[in-house]
């Protein structure tokens, strides 16, 4: 249930603004930032913020997005509160330092506006760069709309800094559709912010005491952090929840690691992350006014992967239709492989439905089709939205 | 919900023209979404932006294929892209001409370039049309309010620049017309 908490501050923003301003308004100490489209508006806008003195930020002009991760690294290490944002070619140039941070468990918040990665050369939206940092050890958290990208990027810096966490996280929003579109945005006024998402009390260099960051492990050492990762990420799936809870109490608007449209009655499915949720929901509707009991899943957290509600909304289904924006080639759509791990030993068929390669458009006929054909069982068990 | 296509060429502020729009619908409390398309833009290029106007909050983020108005900036794009393509039956086209010829049933025009030009609006030897067409859009549809339209323009051009564009948009509403 939505409501609008009087404090909201209606705006018209596209969707690299809407998380600039969030970011002005969580008052990271340290920026770095290389551009890439679709992301370079976000950069623009983050400049003016530290040039005119509304974000006191140092942003560092870093060469490539390999030193963007490498400096807030240090930065956050030193105690910082940091943000970086890139997408695609970038995101893959930045991998190394993105299993840096992740292996340390440092607090780092990281916009993705998702883009199709090369080769063929596609400037335009799909999940494959998100996707493909899935076991870096970073949260990662993707957004519908606009709005969503704004409030995602405020929780993130509050998930990312929990002392039971301390996880970076990534905030993914699809690329031209959300981040070059510009929707009604409620913004919360600077107060509420700071009330939310206080400074970072951290300071790990205490020179009477000095510490070694991520020197060699043995393997009894190596194995032994690795585990430590894992426990996070399980604790990381309350904190999610409970950190959306109090944003909802601010802003009115729910949050949480997955979301249901009208799960409990239906017998067919579609689980769907990001942009294009809005449009399957739209086919959901659709279908429901032809007699057949839809519903949609969609997944906010990818990571740490919410498998105990997947497992439980999937249960209740009598097949399921998992909308990929992005393909592990040889298996299958990446989300797809998700579901059906969530769901191992329960009876219930799950098909991808693999589209939105390279910025392709999907529209809510092509989901309410394949809703459909699942209903009367003629949906394959692997459809491509050419 | 009302669907919006602006199809011009890259320099006549057609993404801003777009955004504007937008902008002023939501000041008054409505829902508008403004989407524009990426291809390789660059000066004179086709460019196209689309705009969804509701009372209700908008769940899609497909592209626009059934358009309830078409603004078409330069009618040499007629010939090229079809920006015709797709309108609704009782769809409406306003296009920037002074002598048109009857390309839709629904055909509203405006010397929008002389407008711009009139105004010293043109950048590069190119005349910004898109404050002018929007007039003429909230004219002959009503999907916004044009005080508040020039209030949006005023935020993103403050100053004279602002004044010039407010006038635009005046001189647009006033000079379209239907064509018999």
């Amino acid at each position: 249930m939505q409501r609008t908490s009087t404090r909201n501050i209606v705006k018209a923003m596209v969707g690299n603004h809407a998380v600039a301003y969030a970011v002005m308004q969580a008052k990271p100490q340290v920026l770095a930032v290389y551009p890439i489209t679709p992301q370079t508006t976000m950069l623009e806008k983050l400049s003016e913020y530290v040039d005119s003195g509304k974000l006191k930020a140092r942003m560092i002009r870093v060469e490539s997005e390999h030193s963007a991760m490498a400096s807030i690294y240090g930065a956050a290490l030193a105690g910082a509160r940091v943000f970086t944002a890139t997408a695609s070619q970038g995101l893959l140039y930045m991998t190394e330092m993105i299993y840096w941070a992740g292996g340390q468990r440092v607090p780092i918040v990281a916009a993705v506006a998702t883009r199709a990665i090369a080769s063929p050369w596609s400037i335009l939206d799909d999940h494959q760069d998100f996707v493909s940092k899935r076991d870096a050890i970073w949260i990662q958290m993707m957004a519908e709309n606009v709005q969503e990208a704004y409030d995602l990027t405020l929780q993130a810096f509050r998930i990312s800094e929990n002392p039971n966490v301390l996880l970076p996280v990534m905030m993914g929003f699809d690329g031209f559709i959300l981040t070059h579109t510009m929707e009604r945005v409620e913004v919360l006024p600077d107060d509420v912010v700071d009330s939310f998402l206080p400074p970072r009390e951290f300071n790990l260099i205490d020179f009477s005491d000095p510490v070694g960051i991520g020197p060699v492990a043995t393997p009894d050492d190596y194995i032994f952090f690795r585990h430590q990762a894992q426990k996070a990420m399980e604790r990381a799936k309350a904190v999610i929840d409970q950190v959306g809870r109090e944003f909802e109490e601010l802003a009115g608007r729910g949050y949480g690691s997955t979301e249901c449209y009208l799960c409990d009655d239906a017998e067919y499915l579609v689980v769907s992350m990001g942009a294009w949720t809005g449009d399957a929901r739209v086919a959901v509707d659709r279908v429901r006014e032809k007699g057949i009991r839809a519903g949609l899943l969609k997944i906010r957290a990818f990571r740490p992967f919410p498998k105990e509600v997947v497992r439980n909304v999937v249960r209740k289904a009598r097949g399921v239709m998992v909308l990929d924006r992005a393909v592990s080639y040889g298996s299958g759509g990446v989300l797809g492989i998700e579901v059906k791990s969530a769901s191992y030993g329960l009876d219930v068929p799950i098909h991808d439905v693999i589209g939105g390669l390279g910025g392709k458009d999907v529209r809510p006929m092509h989901v309410e089709k394949a809703l459909e054909d699942l209903a009367v069982g003629a949906l394959e068990e692997e459809r491509w939205l050419l | 919900m009302i669907e919006i296509s602006l199809k011009g060429r890259g320099g006549q502020g057609v993404v801003t023209a777009g955004e504007l729009l937008t902008k002023a619908v939501i000041m008054e409390g409505k829902f508008a979404q403004s989407i524009p398309f990426f291809g390789g833009e660059r000066r004179g290029a086709p460019v196209s932006s689309e705009v969804r106007v509701s009372d209700k909050p908008i769940p899609l983020h497909r592209r626009v294929y059934n358009p309830d108005v078409v603004t078409v900036f330069d009618t040499t794009l007629i010939e090229i892209v079809n920006p015709l393509e797709g309108i609704k039956e009782d769809g409406v086209l306003i296009i920037n001409s002074d002598n048109p010829k009857k390309h839709w049933k629904n055909t509203y025009y405006v010397n929008a370039t002389d407008i711009a030009r009139n105004l010293g609006l043109v950048v590069a030897g190119w005349s910004v049309v898109n404050t002018a067409m929007l007039g003429a859009l909230v004219k002959v549809t009503g999907i916004a309010d044009p005080e508040l339209l020039e209030k949006a323009v005023m935020e993103e051009f403050p100053g004279k620049l602002g004044e010039l564009n407010a006038k635009a948009i005046h001189l647009g509403s006033k000079e379209v017309k239907a064509l018999d």
